[in-house]
């Protein structure tokens, strides 16, 4: 009974361009942020913009490919150590020595790919915090690296005068949360995304449908390392100061982990939404002390109870409305 | 096409495919019964590579795959579904076949759509194209299945119980679609229950029984054979003929 449309009629993957419109409007309002803003509020956005990044790079992990990290704070302190050792030890400008302390994050993310996939379930994730752990213990503990007073940068931004210093810190911090939002959502929509998905549905399934599943989860693995770690690098250039106990940190994990629950996991809007949420709060209760905590886990329960999909998921099943819509839908064109 | 050599799996004590030595040539309809726990759905795992073989051999297409990934295998040509579905639950039906299309028969752009389109088309899930797996309902789920191998383009195609719960003239229809898919060449592997469906459709049949083959022929005559009316006491014989 089709046949005869099949004959005459074209199949088209429908391709909304929502998302990319909305990435090309924040990219040229926010771009022109620091003409407006003071550093203060410069200093809180970069903090959000890295925020987004770290989200997008775990819900890429959890909840496109399902396996959980609890370990990502690995990653952001070898990105940050990377950039600080470039910057101090060879003298590479601290802004360029984001992208290898990048580098060195993804190189060091496939090394323990090849370890951590040997683990399933919840042993990959104690698996990715013992890592970091060892890394933490590494860097306590090697005088190269500062040992456990750590590193600063002060000396080399000394000749950088403070406004080229913060408006280029928040560029790159805007770059990093626009740019890895882009790139995951348009990997997703590609065939690489769909074997992405296929190995978070079901990976014997996913093998006998043609997809690697190993190789597909590495390719994750290393991508969301490297975001990370140039996460890692961003926040350290900020505060200008990185020690191990903090950068390698499990709170980082518990904090993207809680920002994407809230946001909505498996969405690319998630992890926006989240962090808008958390750093709201945080600036709204932190005068509260120890309040702001018990507040920040009263939320995530009652996240949990009344929108279980996290507050984008809600917002997109009531109304039914994408803004990154990742699932490929298809129809029949008529030819003209 | 396919030709398995003493090949082996146990788990423990239990030899679930036991030296079993099997040639299958293209365009080939083979079915295979057993009861239950006789190791079937095991052989398929072996020969696509979910489950590794502990001794033996399995050439495909000349090619030795014992030691490859199922992916490779796939890829190669060796389609399979699996008896329990497994649905990508987060995915639409059109993209679980896409997704087929792109890796299994490394197809891309218009002609990665068209074909998995096609392949819903042909089992019959048109209707449900763009909704996720997660809502089909069981049935649905099993063409699903044969949807997903059918869209990896294969050489041969391994069924794993795909007409349970089907009623007579969803048996046929299933049938028709099977006949389609062989006249194109393709060599056609059955486990089934529904005898008297699998006998008028494939051209040779086995049994297993503890993961060895106990008969292997015209479908008739190993159905006639008294080893097999020991094994299959319940079943009604006549249906078969
Ligand atoms: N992963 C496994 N571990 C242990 N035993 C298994 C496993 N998979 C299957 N079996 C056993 O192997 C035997 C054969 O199972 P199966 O191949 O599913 O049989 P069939 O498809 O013929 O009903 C059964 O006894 C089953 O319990
Ligand atoms: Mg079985």
């Amino acid at each position: 009974m089709y046949d005869a449309l099949t004959q005459s009629a074209v199949w088209r993957v429908k391709t909304p361009k929502s998302g990319l419109v909305a990435i090309a409007l924040a990219a040229i309002v926010l771009a022109l942020a620091p003409v407006a803003i003071g550093p203060g509020s410069l200093r809180l956005l970069v903090e959000v913009f890295t925020m987004i990044a770290l989200a997008q790079a775990w819900n890429l992990l959890a909840g496109y490919t399902g396996f959980v990290s609890v370990g990502q704070q690995a990653f952001i302190g070898i990105g940050a150590y990377g950039m600080f050792a470039v910057a101090l030890k060879m003298g590479l400008n601290p802004f360029s020595s984001v992208l290898v302390g990048g580098i060195v994050a993804a190189v060091i993310g496939a090394f323990a790919a090849l370890a951590l996939f040997r683990l399933r379930g919840p042993y990959f994730a104690i698996g990715t915090w013992v890592l970091a752990e060892l890394f933490r213990i590494f860097f306590i503990n090697t005088q190269y690296f500062g040992g456990a007073s750590g590193l600063t940068l002060a000396r080399v931004l000394r000749g950088i005068p403070r406004d080229v210093r913060l408006n280029t810190t928040y560029w790159l911090a805007l770059a990093l949360a626009l740019g890895s939002t882009l790139l995951i959502y348009l990997l997703l929509r590609s065939r690489f995304g769909l074997a992405v998905r296929t190995v978070r549905d079901n990976e014997a399934s996913a093998e006998s449908a043609g997809v690697n599943v190993w190789g597909t989860k590495f390719m994750v693995f290393v991508l969301a390392s490297f975001i990370t770690g140039c996460a890692g690098a961003i926040l350290y250039l900020n505060t200008m100061f990185v020690g191990a106990n903090a950068a390698f940190s499990v709170k980082w994990s518990a904090l993207i982990i809680f920002v994407v629950i809230i946001g909505g996991i498996g969405t690319i809007e998630g992890p926006i939404v989240g962090a808008l949420v958390y750093f709201t709060l945080r600036e709204y209760l932190s005068d509260f002390g120890t309040w702001y905590i018990i507040t920040f886990g009263l939320v995530a329960i009652a996240a949990m109870i009344v929108a279980p999909q996290g507050i984008w998921g809600y917002v997109a099943g009531r109304f039914k409305y994408h803004l990154f819509p990742v699932e490929a839908e298809i129809s029949k064109d008529l030819p003209r | 096409m396919l030709e398995l050599k003493n090949l082996t799996k146990a788990y423990g004590a239990l030899r679930v495919v036991d030296d079993m030595t099997l040639e299958i040539a293209q365009g080939e309809t083979l079915g295979i019964i057993g009861p239950n726990g006789a190791g079937k759905t095991s052989l398929f795992s072996v020969i696509a590579g979910q489950v590794a073989a502990d001794s033996g051999e399995i050439r495909f297409c000349g090619q030795d795959v014992t030691r490859r990934p199922p992916f490779e295998r796939c890829k190669a040509g060796l389609g399979r579904t699996f008896q329990v579905p497994r649905p990508f639950h987060g995915m639409t039906v059109f993209e679980s076949a896409h997704v087929a299309a792109s890796f299994g028969a490394g197809l891309s752009g218009q002609a990665a759509s068209d074909f998995a389109a096609q392949a819903v088309e042909r089992t019959g899930l048109l209707r449900h194209l763009n909704e996720p797996c997660s809502s089909l309902t069981l049935l649905d789920r099993k063409r699903m299945e044969l949807t997903r191998a059918l869209a990896t383009n294969p050489k041969m195609l391994l069924l794993d119980e795909i007409g349970g719960g089907l009623t007579d003239h969803e048996i046929h229809e299933l049938i028709d679609i099977l006949n389609q898919i062989r006249d194109s060449g393709v060599s056609i592997v059955w486990i089934e229950h529904i005898v008297h469906a699998l006998t008028s459709f494939v051209d040779r049949l086995i049994v297993i029984n503890f993961g060895r083959k106990i008969a292997d022929g015209n479908p008739k005559e190993v159905m006639a054979l008294p080893e097999v009316h020991e094994i299959y006491m319940g079943v009604d014989i006549d249906d078969a003929a």
